[in-house]
Parts: structure tokens; C-alpha cells; sequence
């Protein structure tokens, strides 16, 4: 549809610059015979020129007229396919828009997920009991032991001290 | 072969008139394919196109009157109004209204984006059209070359209302194919990736004026005027190669400044 209309207007044009030449060639024949009238040319030989006669005027007209139609409809053509490149191209991005919004809609349900998951086992985690403590409680533990050691040294001293008695008074006690 | 320009006409068309509108048309058209497949906006370019085509028209019968004067000083008449009104259009004229007035359209506000290699599109077509007009020179009878024994044709025209055969050297076919030679040159250049660093125009201005200086000796029509042997186109190359040795010597000084 552009072409045509881009075709039809080159012709109204190309007919209009034929029309404007001829206006433009008989403007300057009446400046001619003006010039004839001041100089008192009178023998002035080209007041009428070859372009007026016969059917000359329409043959140019209708030249014209072919010429800016084609030059319309090559113009039309291309206006026509840069229209469609650039819709191909607005297309073209839309549908890389589209696929970006996919991609983010697919980023947000995995991230959705992976926080899902993370949130069960800290939850989990929470709720765990653990067989044994993982806290170590160093202090009563190192008491205990410090007892239990203290105790074994106590020990050793009663039982090396009955040793030397039983050594010294020859198994006679107190 | 021989051919009789007189009467002559295409469909009852003047034939200078059909070449130089199927030149245009062609030209016109490889100029909006160029544009669109440069990436350029078609719409804009194509006002700037319109805008060159009327300065076109303007300056080269500009040049026509100026030549008009030259050929008054060549044969030694007085300079009259007739002088400059008898006068035709010439293309050295209508190059340079074409590329002043593309000059401005690019840094006018009729083009968004500006880039100034556009002109380089431009100046591929430019051949284009010439050559197809050059044609119609030939078909017409104008612009026809000197009388010789040697690369001749018998050749009519009208000369001064004089029906005058000849031998002549069809100069304007050979400025045809000279044109048709720059325009594939130039467009095996702009389909390259890097056409924007070959400098089509000065290219197609360097190449076609010293073409024209050389096909001037073989022209034979002196109506655009002869001052000792020189014509009025070769006064113009001239001046078109001091203008551009010029620029390039400033543009050269100017890199040296840049690189102290």
C-alpha cells in the first residue's frame, strides 16, 4: 500500500515538475520577447521553441509523470522494507525482552526453591537432639577428672604408707 | 556508421531531455537503495536530495551565464545581457550546486543524525547520471567532439540553424563510458565494509577532472567559450585540483601540528 501511495505521489509530482518546467520555460520566452521589446529586437528568433510544438507538452508531461512514478515506487519500496526491518527488529527485541522476563520468572522460582530448602533445615536443625552434647563443658568435666585424679593420689599415698609399715614393723600394725 | 541528430527525438521527446530524466530516475533510484542499505534515514536523505537538485539546477545555469562571459572574452565580443541570457547549463556547474546544496542539507536540521561520509553515497551516483545524460548529448547533437579522419563517425547537427556532416569523435560517448568507468569504480568501493575511509567524493572529483581536462581537446563545440586553446571546463579542473591541493596541504599541516 505504501509503494502505491508512494508511486501515485512520485507521478503528481514528476507531472508537476514537468508542468513547472514548462511554466518556468514560458516565464523565460515572455522575459525574452521583453527583452526583444527593449532592445528593439524584433527578428529575435527564439521566441518559440521546439518544447511548444506539436504534442510535445503531453509527451513530457507523461515522461515526467513515468519517471516520478518509478522514482515513487522504488522510494515506496524501500520505505516499505525499512518499515518491515524495523518491525522485524522491534520484534526481534521484544521477543529477547520476553525471554529475559522467562529467564528472571525461572531465577525467581529456583532462588524460591533453594530458600524453601534452606529454611527446612534450619528448621530441622533447630528441632535436632543431639545423642551426645556437641557443646564441650570443659569445666565440671576437668573437676571430675581433677577429683578423680586427686583421689587416686590420696589413694597411693594410704597404700605406699601401708607398704612402709608392713616394710618397717614386719607386718605388725597398730 | 553514422548518425543525424537532426530532428531526432524518443517517443517525441527532446533526446538530451529523456537521457537526463532517465539518468536522474536512475540516479535517484540507486541513491535511495544506497541510503537505505547504509543504514541512513530515507526519509531525510531524500529532502536533502531534493533540496541539492534544485541548487543543482541553479548553479549550473549559474555557470552556463558565467561561461557565457568566458566565450565573449574568448572571441573578443562586448559583454551584453545576451551575452549571459544566450547561454546553456554546465555540469561542472551542476556538480557543485548539487554538492553545496547536499553540504548543507547534512548539517541542516533536516538530518537528525548527522555523518558527512553521506556524501560518499551521493558521489557514487553522480557518474551514474552523467553518463546517461552524456548519451543524451550524443543523441542531441550538443556537446560533440572536434572533426578528425581518426575514431570518427560521419555525425549531423544543427549549427546555427546550418545542417552540418562531419567526422567527428564521439566525445560524448567517450565521457559516457569514462563515466561509466568511475561509477562502477566507485561502486565496487561503497559496497565494502570500510567505504566511510575511502573518500568517494574526492575520489570521483580527482578521477572525472582530469578525464574532463583530457577529453576537452577532443571537444569540438566552442560554445561554452576557448581563451587560447583552454576551455572553459579546463579552467574549472584547474581550478578544482589547486583547490583540493590546497586542502590537502592545510589538512596535512594541521596532522603535523596535532602529532607536535
Amino acid at each position: 500500500m505504501t509503494a502505491i501511495l508512494a508511486m501515485l505521489a512520485g507521478a503528481g509530482i514528476g507531472a508537476g515538475v514537468a508542468i513547472v518546467l514548462y511554466i518556468l520555460g514560458f516565464g523565460i520566452e515572455l522575459i525574452n520577447c521583453a527583452c526583444q521589446i527593449i532592445t528593439c529586437d524584433c527578428n529575435g528568433g527564439d521566441a518559440i521553441p521546439a518544447m511548444w510544438e506539436g504534442g510535445s507538452f503531453m509527451s513530457v508531461l507523461l515522461f515526467c509523470t513515468i519517471a516520478g512514478a518509478v522514482i515513487g515506487l522504488i522510494y515506496g519500496i524501500y520505505k516499505m522494507k525499512v518499515a518491515s526491518d524495523e518491525e522485524a527488529r522491534r520484534r526481534a527485541a521484544a521477543d529477547s525482552e520476553e525471554a529475559k522476563k522467562q529467564r528472571i520468572k525461572w531465577a525467581g522460582e529456583v532462588k524460591q526453591k533453594a530458600l524453601s530448602v534452606a529454611n527446612t533445615c534450619e528448621k530441622n536443625a533447630k528441632d535436632y537432639k543431639a545423642l551426645i552434647s556437641p557443646n564441650y563443658k570443659a569445666d565440671s568435666q576437668m573437676d571430675t577428672i581433677m577429683k578423680e585424679l586427686a583421689n587416686a593420689a590420696e589413694l597411693k599415698g594410704k597404700v605406699d604408707a601401708m607398704a612402709n609399715d608392713t616394710k618397717t614393723k614386719g607386718g605388725a600394725s597398730k | 556508421m553514422s548518425f543525424n541528430t537532426v530532428g531526432f527525438s524518443i517517443f517525441g521527446i527532446p533526446p538530451y531531455f529523456f537521457c537526463a530524466v532517465v539518468g536522474l530516475v536512475a540516479a535517484v533510484c540507486l541513491n535511495i537503495i544506497l541510503v537505505s542499505s547504509k543504514k541512513y534515514c530515507l526519509q531525510e536523505y531524500m529532502k536533502v536530495l531534493l533540496v541539492s537538485i534544485i541548487s543543482m539546477l541553479v548553479f549550473a545555469k549559474l555557470f552556463g551565464c558565467i561561461s557565457g562571459i568566458y566565450r565573449a572574452i574568448g572571441v573578443g565580443e562586448p559583454i551584453t545581457f545576451d551575452t549571459i541570457k544566450n547561454t546553456g547549463i554546465v555540469f561542472y556547474g551542476g556538480l557543485f550546486g548539487l554538492l553545496v546544496g547536499y553540504y548543507w542539507g547534512l548539517n541542516s536540521k533536516l538530518i537528525t543524525v548527522k555523518d558527512p561520509h553521506a556524501i560518499g553515497v551521493l558521489a557514487v551516483c553522480i557518474p551514474l547520471f552523467h553518463a546517461i545524460a552524456r548519451v543524451g548529448c550524443f543523441l542531441a547533437g550538443c556537446c560533440h567532439g572536434v572533426e578528425s579522419d581518426i575514431f570518427s563517425m560521419p555525425y549531423t547537427i544543427m549549427d546555427d540553424g546550418i545542417v552540418n556532416t562531419a567526422n567527428r569523435v564521439p566525445v560524448q560517448l567517450i565521457e559516457a563510458a569514462f563515466n561509466v568507468g568511475i561509477f562502477i569504480y566507485l561502486f565496487v568501493l561503497i559496497r565494502k565494509d570500510d567505504w566511510k575511509n575511502k573518500n568517494l567524493l574526492l575520489r570521483y572529483i580527482v578521477i572525472y577532472s582530469c578525464g574532463r581536462f583530457f577529453l576537452e581537446f577532443i571537444r569540438g563545440d566552442t560554445v561554452r567559450g576557448i581563451i587560447h586553446g583552454i576551455s572553459f571546463s579546463q579552467v574549472i579542473s584547474v581550478i578544482v585540483w589547486l583547490t583540493l591541493l590546497t586542502i590537502t596541504i592545510k589538512n596535512k599541516s594541521k596532522a603535523k601540528e596535532k602529532n607536535i
